[in-house]
């Protein structure tokens, strides 16, 4: 089973996601962070398979993160997820090590083939 | 009272004939005796209209009394009465001066003031567009995938209602767009990241789509950065006037061309509508003008600029010229223009 990290200082969008997988069985959202820091030490205590992470966060920003993740658990995906066009970032967030780049408004469209697209 | 170039005896008669003349000529201490010159008093009897129509006054000879004293006290009258109007007149002169910087002054104030207007403006401009964009967006994004998920367990379980998360899907999909849109054009998010080609890129792209104006954009791919201030005023009035083409004009294109050396930058935004009726392009021209022109003008003026519209039946042309600031430019050249920096140095 592949095994989710969500990062977003969104309650909302965090619950968002939470109940747009809670369909899917083969997937675990295995833990939840609201910053990048939080982030960092979720990420090296549960060891996800792949790390949903919002680029536009309080303290460092999406791209920071993904630049440490991709030093510490090289092995994981990164999906960016951000509420802009994502075609606005994607030079710079492919640029940091993230795998792929979304648009939170287009998530219920967009999110699970992502997904499907790791496995 | 009388200059006079010459007088003279009237024979027979006690009148004395004077021929005018100018103040140049004055012997203020003439005597009255044929052939002198001088300052000579008219009895009251003496209609003056006689110096207008003929330019001679004939003048009753008087016992003469000591002419030579009166003519000095005359003459001290009329001095002092001259110093009294020099006096006059400075103090006037002065009043108009002070009068006309206090003018100055208050154009000044409501030039700050307009100023000071358009940046609120712009900067509530900025906070709308990020409120809706962060706030509703996320809310939207978040409704977006409930009713996805409704959608997923529905196809699962209850097929007769797939349709309708569908119809949900939709809207929220609509809606997403039309906040996204409407937050851009608040405050384009591109203009501060990028710079303005892509900012502009993006607007008139997307006012294609929604109005059908065929819009051309020439700016070179390393047009560089400017201000941020700069960068923003050029993007208000190419949105501005595009808007202006759209409303007005009747054009089914327009096309906006951006240049810049090291000093300045030109702006041109052209169409082919039916141009402006001669009298609001004359108002316009003086300068009082509807406040979408007058917000440009006062736009440019932020950067010592020039406005210029020529219109006819076969269309409209406005030109800008923008001065760019020393400062600025001397860190665009070193190649370490950040709009953080410029805005520093151009403040």
């Amino acid at each position: 089973m592949m095994r989710l990290l969500l990062v977003d200082d969104s309650d909302l969008i965090r619950r968002g996601v939470r109940s747009l997988l809670s369909s899917q069985t083969k997937w675990e959202i295995c833990g939840e962070a609201r910053d990048g820091a939080e982030a960092m030490l979720k990420a090296r205590e549960l060891l996800p398979d792949l790390i949903l992470l919002d680029v536009n966060m309080p303290g460092m920003s999406g791209l920071e993160v993904t630049r440490l993740l991709r030093q510490e658990l090289p092995n994981a995906k990164i999906l960016i997820m951000s509420q802009h066009d994502p075609q606005r970032i994607s030079t710079s967030a492919l640029g940091a090590g993230a795998h792929a780049c979304l648009d939170k408004g287009r998530l219920y469209v967009d999110l699970i083939p992502a997904i499907e697209s790791f496995e | 009272m009388i200059f006079a170039k010459k007088c003279q005896l009237v024979p027979d008669l006690p009148l004395l004939r004077v021929s005018p003349i100018g103040s140049d000529d004055l012997l203020p201490s003439a005597p009255f005796q044929n052939g002198a010159a001088g300052l000579f008093v008219a009895p009251a009897l003496v209609p003056l209209e006689s110096i207008l129509r003929t330019k001679e006054l004939y003048l009753l000879a008087p016992s003469l009394p000591d002419y030579e004293r009166e003519n000095r006290a005359l003459v001290a009258r009329v001095q002092a009465q001259a110093d009294l109007l020099e006096s006059q007149l400075r103090i006037r002169a002065e009043e108009i001066v002070l009068q006309k910087l206090e003018t100055l002054k208050q154009s000044e104030r409501l030039r700050l003031v307009s100023y000071r207007l358009m940046q609120t403006q712009d900067e509530e401009r900025r906070r709308i567009a990020r409120e809706l964009h962060d706030s509703s967006g996320q809310i939207l994004a978040a409704l977006g995938m409930s009713l996805g998920a409704i959608r997923l367990h529905a196809i699962q379980s209850f097929p007769q209602i797939v349709s309708v998360a569908e119809d949900g899907l939709e809207l929220v999909r609509q809606l997403s767009q039309e906040i996204r849109t409407t937050s851009y054009l608040l405050h384009p998010p591109l203009l501060e990241e990028t710079g303005l080609p892509e900012a502009l890129r993006w607007y008139t792209q997307g006012l294609c789509q929604r109005s059908g104006l065929q819009i051309s954009l020439d700016i070179s791919e390393d047009f560089g950065r400017l201000s941020h201030e700069m960068e923003l005023v050029i993007f208000r009035i190419v949105q501005e006037s595009l808007t202006n083409v759209h409303r007005h004009s009747g054009s089914k294109n327009a096309m906006i061309r951006i240049d810049r050396d090291s000093e300045r930058v030109l702006l041109e935004i052209q169409d082919e509508g039916k141009g402006m009726p001669a009298e609001k392009l004359s108002e316009i021209q003086s300068q009082g003008s509807g406040v979408g022109i007058s917000g440009m003008r006062e736009r440019v003026r932020q950067f010592e600029g020039e406005l210029s519209i020529q219109s006819n039946a076969s269309g409209t042309t406005i030109s800008f010229a923008f001065l760019i600031p020393k400062i600025v430019n001397r860190v665009a050249e070193i190649g370490t223009g950040s709009p953080g920096l410029s805005m520093a140095a151009s403040a």
